[in-house]
């Protein structure tokens, strides 16, 4: 059998990790949480997940920040990173357009359609 | 389900301190057990299943075996077996299984506590899943409603959103505005399930009972077609429908309507609320579109009273502002102007000559030559205009084409003499138009020039009164429209000092 992908959540608010964690796991995923973009640095680095959905607000190191810190690892190792967001500013377009793997959710997000993204994302791996 | 994964741990521990073994059974399977490779007693798997068919606690005792079990139980349901049996057997006293059974009862009331709690936790989970999902959409929509006017390709997409959102066989929206009555719907998913989608519709809305208590709150529900009167006879199939005014402050604009043939699941109370709610923002913004094309009207018709006014003083210029207007625009689409450009240009063409509601007719409608006075007179208009429309803010982007619009290319024009470019693109626009017009029909003190002779005038004033572009567009616009050409037939000329041009 093949080894079940490794997700790992990153926000700060409890309720929207608990939310991920559970549809990821019912959608057949393993999954590892972090509450701050530090801790799931070292997460990343240490536990290497296939995919990171992470808020873009959060205390020490914000989502922008770790997407940017990770953009080169995925030059070897690739990986989805999905970021969730109010907006997008126009500003952030260009920042954006040089991010490897990544994607941009809505928020109010909705987890069937992160889950469902990510799903896409390694059948067209395939 | 059992999920013990985090209690094996703590009946470890406890193993490991009283000596006792524990054991926890799924019906015959066993899922965890303290005693890997230790010694065991017989008959495990009897005893758990007979516990669980029982549910009660159990004992089983023999020369060299005491074996205890407790049902592990969920909303009171046996759903598995703690077994447990002490190493230190026969040393156990005869009161031993008065001490065992609390013990056990201890244990698994702890068990069951934990993963009540967190099947619980999960529910909430998977409950507060369902709230984001809704948020999301609710987020979406909103966006959706927000734009005004509120048009009907947005109602479309917000339409087709709800059938997606909610998985629905079909979705529609009935507007019954005195603006707006039509049927929209979306239905992608039917596959010919329904052969009159539209008429299926109004059925649907007709058959809804008057008296109905939900339609104070806003709906009318049918969870099974064939159990509500009217509606099994609507179609062949059970479906289920949800039917929702879209009302504000009691004005009513029609209805949404859901409708899935799906009888395996029911319309959730939160899919209720959200489209309630859809369909309250939807009545607002309806609502506010009709008073922002109210507003927009009037604002239409408070122009065309003003220009009703010059007209009224000036009988030989009927007509002439709207026919500016029109020459205008057809140079505005040609040139390819913004749309903002395009709003001041509607209202500067119209309004140009609105000054004149300041000079006396006698003056206007002199069939001579004027005098110097009443010509500095006439030369009032386009401040006069200025200060007539002043107070009306909507239009100070038109305010440079009224008021410039007899400047002249060569810079002797008034009110302010400016030259070529330094004349705003709305005036240059107008004043030609304005020529030719003025060159094509009839005055107080001669009749109209034809097209052709109004065109060669256009011609030889390019550069020195007109931008020479906007002549020379405008001269290929009236050889490609025939609509430009009404005035063919008019007349020629008598000559005359200031009036000729302008």
């Amino acid at each position: 059998m093949e080894k079940r992908k490794r997700v790992l959540v990153v926000d700060d608010e409890a309720p929207v990790r608990r939310v991920l964690e559970l549809k990821l796991k019912n959608g057949g995923y393993d999954v590892l949480l972090a509450d701050n973009g530090e801790d799931a640095l070292k997460i990343i680095e240490s536990e290497k997940p296939d995919v990171v959905v992470t808020d873009i607000n959060m205390p020490r190191m914000n989502g922008k920040e770790l997407c940017g810190k990770t953009n080169d690892m995925k030059r070897e190792r690739p990986f989805l990173t999905i970021i969730m967001t109010a907006r997008i500013l126009p500003d952030e377009e260009q920042w954006i357009a040089g991010m490897r793997d990544t994607l941009f959710m809505e928020k109010p997000f909705s987890p069937s359609y992160i889950l469902e993204s990510i799903d896409q994302y390694f059948r067209d791996k395939k | 389900m059992m999920d013990i994964s985090r209690f094996t741990n703590f009946l470890t521990s406890l193993s490991d301190i009283c000596r006792w073994q524990f054991e926890v059974w799924d019906g015959s399977v066993r899922v965890f057990t303290t005693s890997p490779g230790k010694p065991r007693v017989g008959g495990r798997e009897n005893l758990a299943v007979t516990i669980i068919r029982k549910n009660i606690f159990q004992v089983e005792t023999g020369s060299k075996k005491y074996l205890a079990g407790a049902p592990l139980r969920s909303d009171g349901m046996p759903i598995g077996a703690l077994l447990a049996w002490n190493n230190g057997f026969p040393n156990l006293s005869p009161a031993d299984p008065v001490i065992v059974e609390p013990f056990l009862q201890h244990i698994t009331e702890i068990l069951e506590g934990g993963w009540t709690a967190s099947a619980d936790a999960d529910k909430m989970a998977e409950e507060l899943s369902q709230n984001y999902e809704d948020l999301h959409i609710y987020g979406r929509l909103s966006n959706l409603i927000r734009t005004v006017p509120f048009s009907v390709a947005t109602f479309e997409d917000l339409i087709g959103e709800i059938r997606g959102d909610l998985h629905a066989d079909l979705v529609f929206a009935r507007l019954n505005s005195s603006r707006n009555n039509q049927l929209i719907i979306k239905d992608d998913l039917l596959n010919n399930r329904i052969s009159d989608t539209t008429g299926f519709a109004e059925r649907l809305i007709a058959a809804i009972p008057e008296q109905a208590e939900s339609l104070k709150e806003h709906y009318f529900i049918v969870n099974n077609s064939r159990l509500v009167p009217g509606y099994g006879e609507l179609h062949a199939d059970p479906y289920r429908a949800l039917l929702i005014t879209i009302q504000n402050d009691r004005k009513f604009y029609g209805w949404i309507g859901v409708v899935s043939f799906n009888m395996n699941q029911i319309f959730r109370r939160s899919a209720l609320r959200l489209i309630i709610s859809i369909a309250e923002q939807v009545a607002i913004a309806v609502a506010n579109t009709d008073l922002y094309n109210d507003l927009e009207q009037f604002s239409v018709d408070m122009v065309k009273s003003l220009v009703q006014a010059i007209e009224i003083k000036d009988t030989y210029t009927r007509g002439h502002s709207e026919r500016v207007n029109r020459f205008s625009m057809l140079l505005a689409e040609r040139m390819a102007l913004g749309k903002e450009q395009q709003a001041h240009l509607q209202w500067a063409s119209m309004l140009h000559d609105i000054g004149k509601v300041g000079i006396a007719e006698t003056i206007l409608n002199k069939p001579s030559a004027l005098t110097e006075g009443e010509y500095d007179q006439i030369k009032t208009h386009p401040t006069k205009g200025y200060s007539i429309l002043e107070p009306l803010a909507p239009l100070a982007g038109a305010m440079p084409g009224i008021w410039h619009h007899h400047e002249r290319y060569d810079g002797t024009g008034y009110p302010d003499g400016l030259k070529g470019k330094d004349i705003p693109l709305l005036a240059r626009i107008i004043a030609v138009s304005d020529t030719f017009d003025a060159l094509n029909s009839d005055r107080a003190y001669r009749s109209g020039r034809s097209v052709r002779e109004a065109l060669e005038i256009l011609e030889s004033v390019a550069g020195t009164q007109l931008d020479p572009h906007i002549v020379r567009l405008f001269i290929e616009i009236v050889h490609s429209r025939e609509d430009c050409r009404e005035g063919e037939e008019g007349h020629d000329t008598s000559k005359d000092s200031h009036h000729a041009i302008g």
